[in-house]
This record gives structure tokens, C-alpha cells and sequence, in this order.
């Protein structure tokens, strides 16, 4: 039998583990939503520069948090590369060759990363959120709950962004109708070109946010890319909310059926909802695709 | 066929060509026990790849779940032996049914529902991700052996040379299969799916049908292959439920480009080796430098040469035309 | 008059707030051109979507033989014999451009060498050169494109076809080529047919009778000159509100 506090205790850490999801889920849903790419590379993106961190953290004795400050600009102009790089090439593609480059991407990632680090996993030494609280039965890990803020934070300026800048407006108007958009004069090669660098910025973020309480190895990115794709298909491209609501609903699925089944099983939880989602509703819960 | 057109004789002619390349390299390896299990595996992955172009390469759905129905068909067929006493020459079919059955349910609800490209994908993706943490539960982190016996009717031999024949009879028919349905009526609508496939509803093809008939057709064969894969492996657990060796199969059909029998073959054959080479000289140094070359590969192939090696194949045949 | 070959009666379809179709009503008689124009956005896409069912109509009912096929799924529309051709064309890239034909004809013959021989006998039909047959769909021009279109319909054997701006982006010459074939289809080949266009001389030139829809509605209908003095249609077509 399963005690209430440890019911609690689960489904909070899922509202945590949630939110850090839809600010994972989220650079990919820009990216999809404004230039119709399917990235498969998306957490493996996130693998590298969680071994930036935790590498910062081991050498020079930077706190995740304060790597962030670094990584964000590095991963901007990382994602711009990349854009230029093999993105570009495949604009407008089928999205079977879409899939292939960028699950060629996520492969070499992964293999370098593999080369350099060995499978082994990595944490960071040390981090400053390293505490917990107790609150009555709860325990409160600060790390969890610093990820949590900073995630919702993260979001409502995304928020602001998209809807009171002017490349946030042509990035909005652009999911909404390409071809309108074209028309309105808006530059979409260069719209592009931010939108990825930006998406990979965001994701440079949560790897800061992920290492100062989880380990990195190379096949990190893979769950990652599975779960935000998730996240991407029951958010619909609803906008920030439903991104925000569908990674509540995979964090506090996957936590529970940790708990209800075993560990082992609990992803199974999380796809099998997946499935459900597709099949019963498949353009999403929260929007249209 | 792509490569060598379209007549029957020379589809005799081809089968020719790969019946005496399989016959030839046993002879290569000249009783290397370790270089014949590798022949082996490499035939059975391109059987498996080759299975897959019914349902990536003609009717155009990217799968990205080949072993769960792999892990289904072989480890029935192998429980199947173990706790009932079937033997596997029986039972490889009663895990190919088992696999079938599972496409279909599979199958119905998400082409009902209209699930394709990127959705497809993960779909298939995040069932052998199900399988892999469901049959973790229910098998444990356990490995299982097949029994000792060995003989024809248990599908299982010493000798790698004999399981390398039977790979290869397995690749033949999977090529035979292929050719069967290229040449017909569903081939045709298959790959009109495949093209597009508005315009193909809109000639009177029920594509949901035909897309389901691609997915039965295909883990009907790699749930046959399962228990193969078994034999091979010397053992089975839940981890036969491999996301990355599932994402291998269709980086070599896409590779060897889509709905092109000689092209899976060759793409397979060719970066299965290598890859196996690479992990057998530099695994403990660099681990995992296979992989990167199928990226590598994979990304070249997305930017350059999107038809593929079938495409590569196809310019040359064209340019010897021309010169004749 | 002889019975309707296809008839819709109050057919509605919206997207969201947008009236697409807004209880359309027409009928189309046996062997006739008709001709169905109207300005950008009036509707006549969508209204061959819903007859063929891609999309399913909000409400309203289809009757194709006085047979009713309302939310039919389309494979089996198309079976009943109704063809159709789009807009934007949508060849099959990879595919021969014989293959893609046979495609259409195997719905009726499934041995596969029989398709390719009717393929053949339809692209003849049409005036297909023989050589870009075994040409693929990605190498052929845009007037190739729309006759291969077209006998990939063809292949069908409808008894209907519905044909949405076949004449857009034909030169001259290719037009006067494409409005003979149209009427050769419907006097040989005995099939109805029903063209959507803009150009003004392709329709005239081949209907006896025209449909006119604006803002989803049926504006007008009868002979192409009365048509063209509607004072309603004028004001459609200049973007005028009736007062
Ligand atoms: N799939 C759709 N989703 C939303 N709106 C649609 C869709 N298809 C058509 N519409 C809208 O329905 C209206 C009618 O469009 P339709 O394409 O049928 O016009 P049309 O008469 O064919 O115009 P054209 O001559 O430009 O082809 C338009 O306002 C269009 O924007
Ligand atoms: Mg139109």
C-alpha cells in the first residue's frame, strides 16, 4: 500500500520534474512550430552541454548556475552554426530526410560525447543548491525547486518575448500562416536562423538547471529528445501553456508510475499516455497542430 | 528493380548474383568461427533491413520500431520451446503470428487516426521503449539460454557456417517477399502512399488498408527473425528491446534508399561490417565509433544524396546506358 | 431533363468562422461540361473536397446516382466512379510516370500488366509522348504534369470528373491543346465532367452551362453569356457589395 505522504511526496517532485520538461520541450516546439523542422537532435544538444557544465564544474569550480551565464551566448551561436550548417540544406525536405540528418546529428553527438567521457555518468561536484527543506512529511529539494522557478520564469519571459518584440511577433505569425508571413515582408532565412539559435539557447539553459542535481552520460539526450517530442505532440502548438501543461502531465506521469509500478516501467507510463494522446486526440490537448 | 530493370529474367538474374555472394563468403572466411557468427549477423541485419523497405522504403513510413517486433516474435518463439516444448521450426511462426498481432493492433488505431511522418516515428519509437519497460518487469533483468539441443527442427547449430545458411535462406525470402510486392498490385499502391498520399486516396486506394497490410507484412518477417537473432545472440532478456539497433535498421534503409531491395542490402552488408569492425578493433578505446559513423553517413546522405546508395546506383546505370 | 448524375442539397462547410460552403445546392446532369467559376476563396475547392470526401461536409447531403454518399470515406467515392484532378498538381515523384497511371488503373484491373496496358491506351488518349512514359514524375514539364494528372483520374474509369484549374499556368497554345482534350474526354471517353477555372476563355469555350459561387454561396447559374451579364456576378468578380 501506498502511504498519502508518499503520494504527495511523488506527485510535487513530478510538478517539478514537469516543469523542467516544458522548458526542455520548449525550444523544440518553437523551432517546430516556426519552421516546421523535426529536430531529433534536440537533447542530445542538451547531453553536450550538460558535460559543458559539469566540465566547468569539475576544472574551474563554476557553479551550473553561473554557467548558464556562458553557455546561453555559446549555445545561441552553436545553434546558428548548426542552422547554416544542416539545417538549412534540408528546409522543406520530406521529413524522412529531415529525421535522418538530424538523428545523424544526435548520433555523432552522442558517439563524440561517448569518446571523450565513456559511458560512465557524470554529476557535478558540487552545487549550491544542494539542500532540502522539510516541509511537515514533504521534502523540498532546493535544486528541484530552483529548476522549477527558474523554468516558470524562463517561460513568462518567453512569453513577453513572443508577444511584445517584434521577432517574437514574426516568430508567432510565422507558426500561424508561413506564407502570410512571407508575404508581411518578414525575413524568414534570418527568422530561421534566430529561432534555432534560440531554441538551442533555451536548451543550453536546462542543462545548467538539469546538472544541479542530475548526472549527465552520452545517451542522456535520447530520453530527452522522446519525452519533448511527447510534450510537443499533446501540447499541439497550442502555444506556452500547453507546453507547459503537457510536460506537467508526462513530470507527475512518469513520477507516479515510478512509483505505482517500479522505476524501471515508469517511461512506459509516460508513452503509453503518448500513444492515447495521438490516437484519441491527435491535434493535441491544448491547441492545434 | 532500380538497378537492373524491370524484366523477371533479370530478377532470376540478381538472385543469382546474391545467392552466390552469400555462398562466397564462407569460403572467405575459411572456418573463422568468429568472422562466420559476424557473416551471420550481418546477414540477418540486412534481412532485417530489407524487411523494412515493405514499410519504410514502399509505403513510406519512417518505423522506428523493428525490435519490438524482433524481441516479440523471438522471445515467444523461444518461451515457446522452453516452457511447451514447440520446437522453434514450428514456433518461429507462431512468433511472426504473435508479432503480426501486435502491427495490427498497433497498426488499426494509428492509421484510423491518421498518424504519419514525424508522429509515425515516434509512435514506433516509444513502443520499443513500452516493450523494453514492460518486459523488464515481467522477465527481470535476467538473461535467458535457449536449451542445449541443436538440430534442424530447433532452427539452432553449432556450426556458425549453418547458421549462416539459414540467415541467408531468410534473407532470400525476405528479398523474394519484397520482389512478390513490388511486382504487384500492392506494391504499386504501397508506394503511391508513399508519394503522396492525398492524390492516392483520390485513386480509389484505401491507404489505411494498404499501410496496415505494409506493417503486418514486415513484423510478420522480423518477428521471425527474432528467434534467429536469438540463436545468435546465445541469449534473450527485455533488453532485445533496443531502441538504437531499432534506429540502426532504418538509418541503413534510408541510407540505402527508400523502396530499393539492393541498396538496403548493400548499405546494410557494407556499414554493418564496418561498424562491427570498428567496435571489434577500437571498442575498448573508442567505444561507440560504429555509431558514429552511421551519423556521419546518415548526414551526408540527408544533404547530398537524399535517393541514397539506390540513387548512387541508379546514375550509374543511367550513365552506362548512355554510353552504350 | 434526364436524371442528375450528381446532385449536393444545402451542402455547408466551415472552417472555424470562415462559410466555405454555405448551402450549396447544384446539380450536375449526365455527359454535360459544366462549368463552376467564381472569384479567389469563393469555395470551389472545398466544395470538390467535400464530394469526394476529404473533407466531411457540416451538413447538407451528396447524392452521386441518386445514390447518397455523404461521409463516405473517398476510396470508396472515387470506386463509384467520381475522378478528380487538383489544383497544384501532385505527381508521384518517384514513380514512372506509367507506374503512377497504371496506379490509377489498377482499381479496376488488378493484374498488374493489364493495368499497364490500359495506362498505356490512356496516355495515348490523351497525346502522353510515348518517351516520357518510363520518364520520372520529377522530370517532366507542368503541361505533362496536368495530363498525367489527369489520365492518373482517368485510369479510374469515373464516370465524373472533377477538374480544378487545369488551364492555370498554360501557355497559349498548351491552353487551346488542353480544352481540346477536355471535350475529346467527355465526348469519347463519355464522362461528365465538371472544371473549375478562372480563365474565362477555357470555360466559355467548353460549357454549355455555368455555376457561379461567391463567399460560398451559388450566386448564379445558366449559359455562359447570361451568365457573364449578371449584374451580381460583375459585382463579385469586381469586389463590388451588392446594395
Ligand atoms: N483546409 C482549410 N482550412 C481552413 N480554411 C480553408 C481550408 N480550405 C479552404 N479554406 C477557406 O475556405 C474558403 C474557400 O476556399 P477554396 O479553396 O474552396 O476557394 P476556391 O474557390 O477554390 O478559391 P481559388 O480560386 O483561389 O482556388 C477560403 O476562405 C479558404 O481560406
Ligand atoms: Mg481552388
Amino acid at each position: 500500500m501506498i502511504s498519502p505522504e508518499l503520494l504527495l511526496q511523488n506527485s510535487v517532485d513530478g510538478i517539478f520534474l514537469g516543469l523542467f520538461y516544458s522548458l526542455v520541450a520548449m525550444g523544440l516546439a518553437l523551432i517546430f512550430g516556426v519552421m516546421d523542422i523535426i529536430n531529433f537532435a534536440h537533447g542530445d544538444l542538451l547531453m553536450i552541454a550538460a558535460y559543458f557544465v559539469w566540465l566547468t564544474s569539475v576544472d574551474l569550480s563554476v557553479d551550473p548556475t553561473v554557467t548558464a551565464l556562458l553557455l546561453i551566448p555559446l549555445f545561441f551561436i552553436i545553434g546558428i552554426g548548426i542552422f547554416f550548417g544542416m539545417i538549412q540544406p534540408v528546409l522543406g525536405k520530406e521529413p524522412l530526410i529531415q529525421i535522418a540528418v538530424t538523428v545523424g546529428l544526435g548520433l555523432i553527438l552522442q558517439n563524440i560525447a561517448l569518446a571523450m567521457f565513456k559511458a560512465q555518468p557524470k554529476a557535478v561536484p558540487y552545487s549550491i543548491f544542494n539542500f532540502s527543506y522539510s516541509l511537515g512529511p514533504l521534502t523540498i529539494y532546493a535544486s528541484k525547486l530552483f529548476i522549477a522557478v527558474i523554468s516558470i520564469v524562463t517561460m513568462y519571459a518567453l512569453n513577453v518575448f513572443l508577444n511584445k518584440t517584434y521577432i517574437g511577433l514574426a516568430m508567432r505569425s510565422t507558426t500561424d500562416n508561413r506564407e502570410v508571413a512571407q508575404l508581411m515582408g518578414i525575413n524568414t532565412r534570418m527568422l530561421y536562423a534566430v529561432t534555432f539559435g534560440l531554441g538551442v539557447a533555451l536548451i543550453a539553459l536546462s542543462s545548467s538547471l538539469w546538472m544541479t542535481f542530475g548526472q549527465v552520460q552520452p545517451y542522456l539526450g535520447t530520453s530527452f529528445s522522446l519525452i519533448s517530442w511527447v510534450i510537443v505532440a499533446m501540447g499541439g502548438l497550442g502555444g506556452i501553456t500547453g507546453v507547459v501543461y503537457s510536460g506537467l502531465i508526462v513530470g507527475v506521469a512518469e513520477s507516479l508510475g515510478s512509483l505505482f509500478l517500479t522505476p524501471s516501467a515508469r517511461m512506459a507510463v509516460v508513452y503509453i499516455i503518448f500513444f492515447l494522446v495521438l490516437w484519441f486526440r491527435p491535434r493535441g490537448l491544448f491547441g492545434r497542430r | 528493380m532500380v538497378a537492373f530493370g524491370t524484366g523477371s529474367k533479370k530478377i532470376a538474374l540478381e538472385l543469382l548474383v546474391i545467392a552466390i555472394l552469400l555462398a562466397v563468403i564462407p569460403l572467405v572466411l575459411m572456418g573463422n568461427a568468429y568472422y562466420e557468427l559476424l557473416a551471420a549477423t550481418v546477414v540477418l541485419f540486412s534481412s532485417m533491413v530489407v524487411a523494412w523497405n515493405i514499410i519504410g522504403g514502399y509505403a513510406g513510413q519512417l518505423d522506428l520500431g523493428a525490435f519490438a517486433y524482433v524481441g516479440v516474435g523471438g522471445i515467444i518463439t523461444s518461451e515457446l520451446w522452453i516452457k511447451a516444448g514447440i520446437p522453434p521450426l514450428l514456433g518461429i511462426f507462431a512468433g511472426g503470428a504473435a508479432s503480426l498481432l501486435i502491427a495490427v493492433i498497433i497498426g488499426i488505431p494509428t492509421f484510423r487516426f491518421g498518424i504519419k511522418e514525424v508522429w509515425y516515428a515516434l509512435l514506433t519509437a516509444a513502443l520499443v521503449v513500452i516493450f523494453n519497460n514492460l518486459s523488464r518487469v515481467l522477465m527481470g533483468p535476467t538473461d535467458y539460454y535457449l536449451p542445449p539441443k541443436t538440430g534442424i527442427i530447433y532452427l539452432k547449430f553449432n556450426s556458425y557456417e549453418i547458421m549462416y545458411a539459414i540467415a541467408s535462406v531468410i534473407l532470400i525470402l525476405t528479398v523474394l517477399a519484397n520482389l512478390a510486392i513490388e511486382r504487384s498490385k500492392i506494391g504499386y499502391y504501397l508506394k503511391s502512399i508513399r508519394e503522396d498520399e492525398l492524390a492516392a486516396e483520390m485513386i480509389g486506394i484505401d491507404t489505411r488498408r494498404y499501410k496496415l497490410y505494409a506493417l503486418m507484412i514486415y513484423s510478420f518477417f522480423l518477428g521471425v527473425m527474432g528467434y534467429i537473432y536469438i540463436v545468435l545472440a546465445a541469449s534473450f532478456s527485455y533488453r532485445m528491446f533496443d531502441s538504437s539497433s531499432s534506429l540502426s535498421i532504418a538509418i541503413m534503409g534510408i541510407i540505402g534508399g527508400l523502396g530499393s531491395i539492393e541498396g538496403g542490402i548493400v548499405s546494410a552488408m557494407v556499414l554493418r561490417s564496418l561498424g562491427e569492425y570498428f567496435r571489434s578493433s577500437f571498442g575498448s578505446t573508442v567505444p561507440g565509433l560504429d555509431l558514429l559513423l552511421y551519423g556521419i553517413v546518415l548526414v551526408i546522405v540527408g544533404i547530398f544524396q537524399p535517393e541514397g546508395i539506390a540513387g548512387i546506383i541508379n546514375r550509374i546505370n543511367k550513365a552506362m546506358k548512355k554510353k552504350r | 431533363m434526364s436524371e442528375a448524375l450528381l446532385e449536393t442539397r444545402d451542402l455547408v462547410k466551415h472552417f472555424g468562422g470562415i462559410k466555405a460552403i454555405d448551402s450549396v445546392s447544384i446539380k450536375v446532369m449526365e455527359g454535360e461540361i459544366l462549368g463552376l467559376i467564381g472569384p479567389n476563396g469563393a469555395g470551389k475547392t472545398t466544395l470538390f473536397n467535400c464530394i469526394t470526401g476529404t473533407y466531411k461536409p457540416d451538413g447538407g447531403k451528396i447524392f452521386f446516382r441518386q445514390k447518397e454518399i455523404t461521409g463516405l470515406p473517398s476510396h470508396e467515392i472515387i470506386k463509384l466512379g467520381i475522378g478528380r484532378t487538383w489544383q497544384i498538381v501532385r505527381p508521384f515523384k518517384k514513380m514512372s510516370v506509367l507506374d503512377a497511371i497504371a496506379t490509377g488503373s489498377l482499381l479496376r484491373y488488378s493484374d498488374v500488366e493489364k493495368a499497364k496496358e490500359k495506362a498505356k491506351e490512356i496516355a495515348s488518349f490523351l497525346g502522353l509522348p510515348k518517351d516520357i512514359l518510363e520518364k520520372r514524375g520529377e522530370e517532366i514539364t507542368l503541361m505533362q504534369h496536368k495530363l498525367v494528372d489527369l489520365a492518373r483520374a482517368l485510369a479510374t474509369e469515373p464516370k465524373l470528373l472533377l477538374i480544378d484549374e487545369v488551364g492555370a499556368g498554360l501557355r497559349p497554345s498548351e491552353l487551346s491543346a488542353m480544352i481540346d482534350t477536355l471535350q475529346k474526354i467527355n465526348s469519347e471517353r463519355k464522362v461528365t465532367l465538371v472544371v473549375v477555372e478562372h480563365i474565362m476563355r477555357l470555360v466559355m469555350s467548353i460549357s454549355k452551362r455555368v455555376i457561379v459561387m461567391h463567399e460560398g454561396r451559388v450566386i448564379a447559374q445558366g449559359k455562359p453569356e447570361e451568365v457573364s451579364n449578371d449584374p451580381q456576378v460583375i459585382q463579385a468578380y469586381l469586389g463590388i457589395k451588392p446594395i
